[in-house]
């Protein structure tokens, strides 16, 4: 009941009107923002936070809440209508986006992505409001063991979750885990891999490398192999792709499930928004109704991945707000913030300033509403993308590519990297290798290198330290299983061929 | 008319550019912490950046970026292959100057441009609670039990954590394990969540954590005792043990070869910060620091001196030889 009053007296200063044009301006800008390429929340909210400097900081913060979650959202959008993952997080959204805009249902895909992003991100909120200091000391009981076994999971998930081949989707995941430990190794502080490469000490960044797997492979698919002219696929009207109340009961569900394990993620230390996505989408094909289709283009792959990353966006707020420790890194620059204003972050944030505390929480419900009210007028817009002839697609999709790599780190090096792993994608997916494996083995493989090192160095050298706490025992446990069940059901099915021939 | 027009507009341009006064940044600064969000770098930026804002220091947009991994090394790369760019700058603490040391690495002090000292800082032992450890003597006593069964988390290897961690191991009677973190926030998680058994941290990041009794000191590595609330910790040479006691730098650096211009407006935003107020109660006081200004070169003379003394003490405690 406490709850609810602090949330009412949070509401009662977050909702004037000039607090409302805040969140409004903050969603869209976030939208932008998150849709190109190259520019994430982190930046974004980086870039705005002087301009703040001089507003009341209930204002500011509602203003850079709304912008953040204007980002989730939008960075649905280049993976759907793009196939270029405008963050880490929407790797997964574009398994499914894409396919579905190349169908030409890409205006359901961007409805669906943006409903799920709502209802997950909402999901994350009602935690945070109710539960925040709760869900941090369970986010604290992961410790190194149990990060390592968690990100263990997911990487073994990868390979047998994502593709039709189990084989090669294994062999992906080791490429990404190869790419990954180039540079500076985190734990001694040596150079790995970099052939004596300047460039390469700070390792393979990140977004380069997911423009070209992504966008370049694609924009060389889409000059080897396109359609003849005017024979593109037909292009589904506005009014039809808004979901009616049947796509609304088959979404609600399962972005309620995805928010609630997105959530859960985001709590974690250094998990991150990465692994909430995928393992809300993962997991949905395993139990959803058609998870098996899952991969070729299907609302519910887009829905998992869009609630699970919104949840665990909201999720990582409650370390920081309860014990003053940045889950993610657009907490972290929030925290900046937080300190800007003359606040203390830690323990006591809740007692001491419950009035800012309950003013954020209270605009991040105003922020995903104005996010998805700006999501709303932009999609009729963003589906003339859809329209666009692939000629002149082409050239554009170029462009946002070198400009995208260039515009991280101000380096042609990174627009040869991005080059490189494009014609290298392009091959791989000629061969049928999937790509996603191996971009999220890449995000996932240092931390969960620099969590077996640390608990090798708690334990002393002793490996028992992984089955030392029932959730690290649970993880392995379920770790295993998929493996026994992956091996069996790959002997399964080969027997039945043979079977079948003789 | 036309050509008076130009004429005009020439000789303005030539008043303002005589008129312009020393370098100022343009666009966007890149203010580089070798840290994850959360440490005592971060801190230490983000809040300087602020003082910088507020009284109208800087003008241009600084931008706060977190390169953490390798010890700091990430950063002092990062840092390294910006030659000439008048603006990136870095912070740089100690730690920083003793991992390159002791790690060997490619980016040592000497590779970067030195432009002032700001504050001086110590370092405390910590707990999770007086029910763990009462005190320093309880942690030896258990420790002494089972070789390496007391962990203490710090940050990176062969940092200053693990130096003060070598020292205070050196000197009782048992063996403690490091167990080293990629930042400051992931140690306070570890300690927090009980994976480690004690840890090392600046005052500034772990001051909240004892007022709200989510932490208990262990002990100071500090000549003298420190502020609230740490003003009932023993430093360890109250407990008798006499040298561990260490002193740190926060000071900040450019690329190599940054312009002197840039330099000396560097160290020139740096002085006004620390005469701030914003500067003065939010970051010294509110923090228990020693505040001290040294400019650029007189910096460059510090570092060099001290890294000649971490030198002496690593070899000293077996890091290099």
């Amino acid at each position: 009941m406490d709850t609810l009053i602090a949330l009412q007296n949070g509401f009662a200063t977050s909702l004037s009107l000039g607090n409302l044009s805040a969140a409004l301006i903050g969603a869209a800008l976030g939208i932008i923002v998150g849709a190109i390429p190259g520019l994430g929340s982190v930046t974004g909210i980086a870039l705005l936070l002087p301009l703040t400097f001089g507003m009341d900081p209930t204002t500011a913060v509602i203003l850079l809440a709304a912008l953040y979650y204007g980002c989730m959202f939008g960075g649905a959008y280049s993976a759907i209508l793009l196939n270029i993952p405008g963050d880490a997080p929407a790797v997964m959204t574009a398994l499914d986006g894409y396919p579905m805009a190349k169908r030409g249902e890409g205006g359901q895909a961007l409805f669906a992505a943006n409903l799920a992003s709502f209802i997950g991100g909402t999901v994350g909120i009602i935690a945070l409001s109710f539960m925040g200091p709760l869900l941090a000391e369970i986010g604290l009981m992961f410790g190194p063991p149990e990060t390592a076994a968690l990100i263990l999971l997911a990487l073994c998930s990868i390979g047998w979750m994502l593709g039709d081949n189990v084989a090669k989707g294994l062999i992906a995941t080791m490429l990404g885990i190869l790419l990954a430990v180039v540079g500076i190794g985190s734990t001694f502080g040596h150079a790995r891999f970099t052939g004596g490469s300047m460039h390469l000490l700070n390792g393979v960044s990140f977004i380069p490398l997911v423009i070209g797997m992504f966008g370049f492979s694609q924009l060389l698919e889409m000059m080897t192999d396109r359609p003849k002219q005017g024979e593109g696929p037909k292009q589904i009207p506005l009014r039809e792709s808004i979901p009616g109340r049947k796509q609304v009961a088959r979404l609600v569900p399962l972005s309620l499930r995805s928010g609630l394990i997105g959530t859960f993620v985001g709590i974690l230390p250094g998990a991150g928004a990465t692994t909430g996505a995928f393992l809300s989408y993962v997991f949905q094909r395993k139990i959803g109704r058609n998870g098996d289709q899952m991969g070729t283009g299907v609302v519910e792959g887009v829905a998992a991945s869009e609630a699970g990353n919104n949840g665990a966006a909201a999720g990582s707020f409650a370390p920081l707000l309860s014990l003053g420790i940045p889950g993610s890194g657009t907490s972290a620059v929030l925290l900046g913030g937080l300190m800007m204003w003359g606040l203390q972050p830690g323990p006591l944030l809740f007692t001491t300033r419950p009035d800012f505390v309950w003013g954020l929480i209270s605009s991040m419900y105003i922020g995903t509403v104005m996010a998805v009210i700006a999501a709303m007028l932009i999609i009729p817009f963003l589906m003339q993308i859809l329209r666009i002839p692939i000629s002149v697609l082409i050239p554009v999709i170029a462009t946002v590519c070198v400009f995208g790599a260039y515009s991280v780190n101000g380096s042609m090096f990174d627009v040869w990297l991005m080059l490189t792993v494009g014609i290298a994608a392009y091959y791989l997916k000629v061969a049928e290798y999937p790509i996603a494996p191996l971009v999220l083995a890449f995000v996932l493989t240092p931390r969960l290198e620099s969590s077996i090192r640390r608990s090798f160095d708690i334990s002393n050298g002793d490996p028992w330290i992984f089955l030392s706490s029932p959730i690290s025992v649970t993880l392995i446990s379920v770790i295993c299983a998929l493996v026994v069940m992956g091996v069996a059901g790959a002997v399964a099915s080969r027997v039945r061929v043979r079977t079948a021939r003789t | 008319m036309k050509h008076f027009k130009t004429l005009f507009a020439a000789s303005v341009a030539l008043m303002m550019g005589t008129q312009a006064h020393a370098w100022e940044p343009e666009g966007t600064v890149e203010f580089v912490v070798p840290y994850s969000a959360g440490g005592g770098s971060d801190v230490n930026a983000r809040l300087l950046v602020e003082a910088w804002r507020k009284h109208d220091i800087v003008d241009a947009n600084v931008v706060v970026l977190n390169k953490s991994g390798g010890s700091g090394a990430v950063g002092n790369t990062y840092t390294f292959s910006k030659d000439g760019d008048p603006n990136t700058i870095q912070t740089y603490v100690s730690g920083q100057m003793m991992s390159s040391i002791s790690n060997n690495a490619a980016v040592k002090l000497e590779h970067l441009t030195p432009l002032g000292t700001l504050t001086l800082d110590t370092l405390l032992l910590v707990t999770r609670s007086a029910d763990d450890y009462a005190n320093f003597a309880a942690l030896v006593e258990d420790a002494a039990k089972e070789p390496n069964s007391v962990t203490i988390g710090g940050v990176s290897r062969g940092s200053e954590d693990h130096l003060v961690f070598t020292m205070l191991n050196d000197s009782v009677d048992a063996e403690l394990q490091y167990v080293p973190f990629d930042g400051g926030g992931d140690v306070l998680s570890a300690l927090l969540g009980g994976h480690v058994d004690a840890a090392i941290f600046n005052p500034s990041e772990i001051g909240q954590q004892v007022e709200a009794g989510r932490a208990h000191p262990l002990g100071a590595f500090s000549e003298e005792r420190l502020a609230a609330p740490f003003e009932a910790t023993e430093t360890f040479g109250e407990m008798g043990y006499a040298d561990v006691a260490i002193s740190l730098f926060r000071g900040y650096v450019g690329p190599p070869n940054m312009p002197a211009e840039a330099v000396a407006y560097w160290e020139n935003a740096l002085k006004e910060a620390y005469e701030t107020e914003t500067w003065q109660q939010e970051y010294i006081a509110d923090k228990g620091l020693i505040g001290r200004f040294i400019g650029a070169a007189d910096s460059a003379e510090f570092y060099a001196r001290e890294a000649e003394k971490y030198q002496r003490l690593l070899e000293a405690v077996g890091f290099v030889n």
